[in-house]
């Protein structure tokens, strides 16, 4: 018996695909059979410095993560500055089909070699002294080569960090005798298989400080049991509890029905009450569409998506319901989290610098776009700590008020972990497996 | 006490304790009736008056801003704006 078939008594996902009415894509119909216990988590991992440092030492600068978008560097001469826990890496398009990654540092007096992202030209230049590199690294110019009589020149290239990318997406790791990338993201290619052939571009790139430990506002992304309380306007719509959640090796996967109402209400709603709650309908207004006799509230949320999906993915009555209205929420280990099938979601957390306390949440949409050009990526928008996501329903829709109500909890959470006196926190077993699976994976990496 | 509001304006039932949320007619708060009675709550949950002394603060904030575009409905099709 896997964990999605034991998890409760409630209707599973599996049994929920059964009723789709497409051919249901295979890799839904994966389940893993991971069990990663009961045991508590540390509350210091949320609170203290010396489980950060390690992070630090162990993880960031050990670790695959995803720093920026293809599209970010179209050209030669384009550069991408990634800072993470107190190191800043510059990325590099030095070729049409070659991206480096270097210390974003001058090997003269140290200065950044970049502040911001941006074309570069030729060559990498300080602006302290005018040292250059040229955009594979090598050196292009000693400034008063006569004064430097230790330096020779073909050894005095930039170091660098290795690159790799997946489906438009770059990624960066710091340590030389890493995990090859393709092993490190093992099977996740596949599950992305037969979404990966649609040409996307970042419609919108937002983000947001918090006050709090990166991993409180990570983990707030990772599971749908917060959903009974944080957003109960669409349990009518949503199958919080029917949520399948799965482990592959390196990354988990979470898949949240909807169109289909939550276990937890204890009544039942009509299938129209239903995408009433997903249309976000209100009390004194007519419903968006009325459902056919006969047609369940997830097959019209399906027909009706896929409709304003046609222009921009013309093959799309080839995706089963599934693919269409739910939420397919994967992880990375450590800190990114592409949403599956058309949904435009992807998630990034890190530090803020080398706080504990302060933390950096971003989401790019990437979708789908008609013709030939890929449209430029989105400018980059950042909240501060006070402001509110519902200053972006502009840019990211609804979504801006979703996120406002998660936002509301996380300072609420990081001052109780401060206050926290009991032994650990405890988790479920099942539909916290995510944040399970990112603590066991970080234990893996602090104790190699 | 019932605090009316001219019918269910913009208004929700809450799908656990079937309380009618609804933004008053000013736009400034959320007016909360249900069985236990009735209310008057900031979009952050807070309790402003009435008889009801609490409320779902997520709720209240959900229905504290605008409606934007999602998989449904887009800018263009919305069927009222909050303000």
């Amino acid at each position: 018996m896997t964990i999605a078939e034991s998890k409760s008594q409630d209707l599973t996902y599996q049994q929920l695909l059964d009723s789709d009415t497409h051919e249901v894509n295979p890799t839904l119909r994966m389940t893993s059979d991971v069990d990663f216990g009961t045991m508590n988590i540390p509350v210091e991992r949320y609170t203290s410095q010396e489980f950060f440092d390690l992070e630090v030492e162990k993880i960031w600068k050990k670790a695959w993560q995803m720093v920026c978008r293809e599209e970010h560097i179209p050209n030669v001469g384009d550069t991408y500055v990634y800072d993470i826990v107190g190191t800043s890496i510059l990325v590099v398009r030095s070729a049409p089909n070659e991206i480096k990654a270097f210390y974003n540092a001058c090997l003269h007096r140290g200065r950044q070699l970049r502040e911001c992202s941006g074309h570069a030209g030729d060559v990498i230049r300080c602006p302290f002294h005018a040292l250059a590199w040229h955009l594979d690294g090598s050196l292009e110019n000693l400034t008063t080569a006569w004064d430097f009589p230790q330096v020779e020149p073909e050894s005095f290239s930039l170091p660098e960090v290795h690159v790799a990318s997946w489906e438009g997406w770059v990624f960066i790791n710091m340590d030389p005798d890493c995990e090859d990338f393709n092993e490190y993201i093992g099977d996740l290619p596949m599950h992305f298989e037969k979404w990966a052939p649609h040409k996307k571009f970042v419609s919108a790139h937002v983000a947001k400080r918090y006050p709090v430990n990166w991993k409180v506002a990570q983990e707030a992304f990772m599971e749908a049991f917060h959903v009974i309380a944080t957003h109960p306007q669409i349990l009518a719509g949503t199958g919080d509890c029917n949520s399948q959640y799965d482990v592959f090796g390196n990354f988990s996967r979470a898949i949240t029905p909807n169109a289909t109402p939550s276990p937890h209400l204890q009544w039942e709603p009509t299938e129209q009450e239903i995408f009433d709650a997903i249309t976000d309908k209100r009390l004194d207004e007519d419903a968006m569409a009325t459902i056919p006799e006969g047609m369940s509230a997830r097959a019209f949320a399906a027909q009706v998506a896929r409709e304003r999906l046609r222009s921009a993915v013309p093959d799309v009555d080839e995706y089963c319901d599934a693919e269409i209205n739910d939420s397919m929420y994967f992880t990375l280990f450590p800190n990114f989290h592409p949403w599956g099938a058309f949904n435009r979601i992807n998630y990034r957390f890190r530090p803020v610098g080398t706080k504990v306390d302060e933390c950096l949440m971003e989401c790019i949409y990437t979708e789908d776009f008609e013709g030939d050009e890929r449209p430029a990526p989105a400018e980059y928008i950042e909240l501060g700590l006070d402001q509110e996501w519902i200053e972006l329903i502009p840019e990211i829709g609804n979504l801006a008020r979703v996120f406002q109500q998660d936002s509301f909890n996380l300072p609420k959470v990081q001052k109780g972990l401060e206050t926290f006196r009991a032994d650990g926190l405890t988790l479920t077993k099942y539909q916290e497996v995510k944040i399970r699976h990112w603590h066991a994976m970080a234990e893996k990496f602090i104790t190699r | 006490m019932i605090i009316r509001n001219g019918g269910t304006m913009r208004g929700i039932k809450h799908p656990i304790t079937h309380e009618i949320y609804e933004v008053s007619d000013d736009a400034t708060n959320v007016i909360v009736n249900g069985k236990a009675g009735s209310g008057v709550f900031t979009f952050g949950g807070e309790w402003v008056s009435g008889d009801l002394k609490s409320a779902d603060e997520h709720l209240c904030g959900w229905l504290g801003s605008e409606r934007g575009e999602n998989r449904f409905r887009d800018a263009e099709n919305r069927t009222r704006k909050l303000s």
